[in-house]
């Protein structure tokens, strides 16, 4: 997958969210698991051992700070262990014995500065009493393992999110089942989509009509594959009076092709001559009646003789040059048969656009089509 | 490969937060505290250190309770005779009920407080090994309840809830209220005992009514009127013995000095402090 600036940052952002995750969790767990323990230490070995204790003693405040620096001296050896060593210095102090609050000598200025917790304790005495105490729990975060352990699997789940393949669009996938279904080899249907992939409005009709026409039988898989690699042009071949859009093929009738390339040539012509600095070239006005332009004329002859037009045709241009009628004619008869084969969508692409000339009231005509788009094999 | 196909921006959010679940519960595992250790300890003695810390000897006081047992600690460690013979002084108050033949027939502790049928209980020859050394007498028992004066009547105790230790050893909360309802030929069936672990759970049932009678010293103040009837005014309210060997009598004087204060325990005037012991 390529790196680009976006995706970067995107991976930055899960990287950075992950690493304030795992660092947060890091904490937030040592503290609870120890927390666990300690609760555990309270019910199986503390509580009993200051049940034991105070006894016999009668509570009064003297009596229960020496047994509270008794059991908070005894305290000073609790030690936690975890994998990485993420507590680094933890103390736990009694803090009141019943409602009784213990002054303790113990409190260490590292100790302001880790996470407290206020553990409170009632333990059940025989099945009548019960003696209630509170702790509080002091840890210091040690920050070195907790930042290498963060960052080394903040890391590791970011490179295997970035190692993900991209997922596949709806359109994508149904075009892989067709593809994988219509017995395509993985790779193929992979460069397939690759050239598919450009998001322009133009190709996702394509990519559409495609997937259409690979349904419909009416275009197989090696077509497809040949179209999805071939660039968006439009091939003229003249002997064979058909046009090759983005590797499809469409053949025409014979007079309408003609004049089809008739108009093709004057945009690539057009263009070829930098007729203008604009796209304003390639038009081709309807001539009034009587009055045909002559180099339209001597083109389409030129083609048709050459390429097996029809005599017919060939005659009456002989005799009338080209003519607005059959111009108009020829292209509806060009717009209804591409459009068949390729669908209005894709064919408009292909097609006429027109332009009013406002000093005669006709109509000038060109080819949609951008003329660099234009391939006349063998120019 | 052909999976892939399948492969849509859901599966693949799945798959990142999947990924995101796991590599979160690896971390919470790995930083779970895997193991608590605390050393194994009582809470029931204290001690310090003389004049005279390169001393290894050790003095050694069992009391039955926890009150006062620093003050008596640093009485002795301040003690320029102590200091001579001892480099440390250790203060216990284990619970009674754990002092064992054993500990004093190897004579653990140089001073004991007990009541001596208990240690005999123990040791039939225990005065073989131990001396009295100080006794505080005649201190007074009373049944006491919240609701009317105790009678020492069949009638009276029916039905009737008392509060007693469960130590049967305790003279004020065992010994000497069973030893009264026999007396007065009041079936000790008849009444409900209840007992309790300590003296503390047994005050506090005491006053929320979950008792109706108990028996105490007259040191014991209620916080709410409380109706008397005395059963004994002679009790033997502690004695405190010394091994034998300890012989220095000025040794056995501090020790006196120390433990002496205790009598605030019984808070009574007339109490008599027996001393075997001529001190100055």
């Amino acid at each position: 997958m390529p790196v680009t600036p976006s995706s970067l940052r995107r991976h930055l952002t899960i990287f950075t969210l992950a690493l304030l995750l795992f660092a947060a969790s890091a904490i937030a767990t040592s503290l609870l698991s120890a927390r666990w323990h300690v609760d555990n230490l309270l019910n199986s070995r503390i509580m009993p051992g200051l049940v034991e204790a105070t006894r016999y003693s009668l509570m009064d405040d003297a009596t229960l700070s020496t047994i509270a620096a008794r059991v908070n001296n005894e305290l000073q050896s609790l030690s936690f262990e975890s994998w990485p060593g993420t507590l680094s210095n933890c103390a736990l102090t009694l803090s009141s014995i019943e409602d009784t609050f213990i002054q303790t000598d113990i409190q260490t200025e590292t100790l302001s500065r880790g996470f407290r917790q206020q553990l409170s304790v009632t333990h059940e005495i025989g099945q009548e009493g019960t003696l209630s105490a509170a702790f509080t729990l002091d840890c210091l975060i040690a920050p070195v393992p907790v930042s290498i352990m963060s960052f080394a699997l903040a890391m590791m789940v970011t490179s295997l999110i970035a190692l993900l393949p991209r997922a596949y669009s709806p359109q994508q996938r149904k075009l892989l089942n067709i593809l994988n279904d219509a017995g395509l080899e993985w790779q193929d249907s992979q460069s397939v989509l690759q050239h598919l992939q450009k998001n322009d409005p133009t190709s996702l009709q394509w990519y559409d009509f495609l997937i259409q026409r690979l349904q419909s039988g009416s275009l197989s898989v090696e077509q497809l594959v040949s179209s999805a690699n071939a660039r968006d042009q439009i091939v003229f071949h003249h002997q064979r009076q058909s046009v090759s859009i983005r590797g499809i093929d469409v053949a025409l009738s014979r007079t309408p092709y003609f004049y089809y390339a008739l108009y093709a040539h004057q945009r690539y012509d057009d263009a070829q001559r930098n007729f203008s600095a604009c796209d304003d070239n390639g038009w081709i006005l309807n001539p009034a009646s009587g009055r045909a332009n002559p180099e339209h004329t001597r083109l389409l002859l030129t083609l048709m003789r050459e390429h097996g037009g029809h005599q017919k045709a060939i005659k009456e241009l002989e005799a009338h040059g080209v003519r607005a009628k059959t111009m108009d004619q020829n292209r509806n008869k060009v717009k209804e048969e591409l459009t068949k084969v390729l669908g209005e969508a894709v064919a408009e692409q292909y097609l006429f656009e027109t332009r009013r000339d406002p000093r005669t009231g006709r109509n000038h005509y060109r080819l949609k089509t951008d003329a660099t788009k234009i391939i006349f094999p063998g120019q | 490969m052909q999976l892939l196909r399948f492969w849509s921006a859901r599966m693949r959010r799945i798959v990142v937060l999947a990924t995101f679940a796991a590599f979160f519960a690896l971390s919470i595992v790995a930083n779970m505290v895997s193991h608590a250790s605390l050393a194994e300890a009582d809470y029931y003695h204290t001690t310090c250190q003389t004049g005279n810390p390169d001393n290894s000897s050790q003095l050694s006081v069992l009391l039955v309770t926890a009150h006062q047992a620093s003050d008596i600690a640093s009485r002795l460690c301040q003690s320029g005779t102590i200091s001579q013979a001892y480099g440390k002084v250790e203060v216990s108050w284990k619970p009674r009920t754990q002092l064992s033949s054993q500990e004093l027939i190897t004579e653990t502790y140089d001073v004991i407080w007990s009541r001596e049928h208990v240690l005999i209980g123990l040791v039939p020859d225990f005065r073989d090994y131990y001396d009295p050394l100080l006794h505080f007498d005649h201190y007074s028992v009373y049944w006491l309840s919240l609701q009317s004066t105790p009678v020492l009547t069949a009638e009276y105790f029916q039905e009737k809830r008392i509060g007693v230790l469960a130590d049967k050893n305790s003279h004020t909360h065992y010994l000497i209220p069973l030893q009264s309802l026999q007396r007065a030929g009041i079936d000790t069936h008849s009444p409900e005992l209840i007992h309790y672990q300590d003296t503390s759970t047994l005050y506090q049932n005491f006053q929320s009514g979950g008792i109706d009678l108990i028996t105490g010293g007259a040191s014991y103040t209620s916080p709410t009127p409380v109706y008397s009837t005395l059963i004994e005014d002679d009790a033997v309210a502690a004695s405190f013995y010394v091994r034998q060997a300890l012989d220095n009598p000025a040794i056995r004087c501090e020790l006196v000095q120390a433990i002496s204060p205790l009598k605030a325990l019984w808070q009574s005037n007339e109490l008599h402090q027996s001393v075997a012991q001529a001190c100055p």
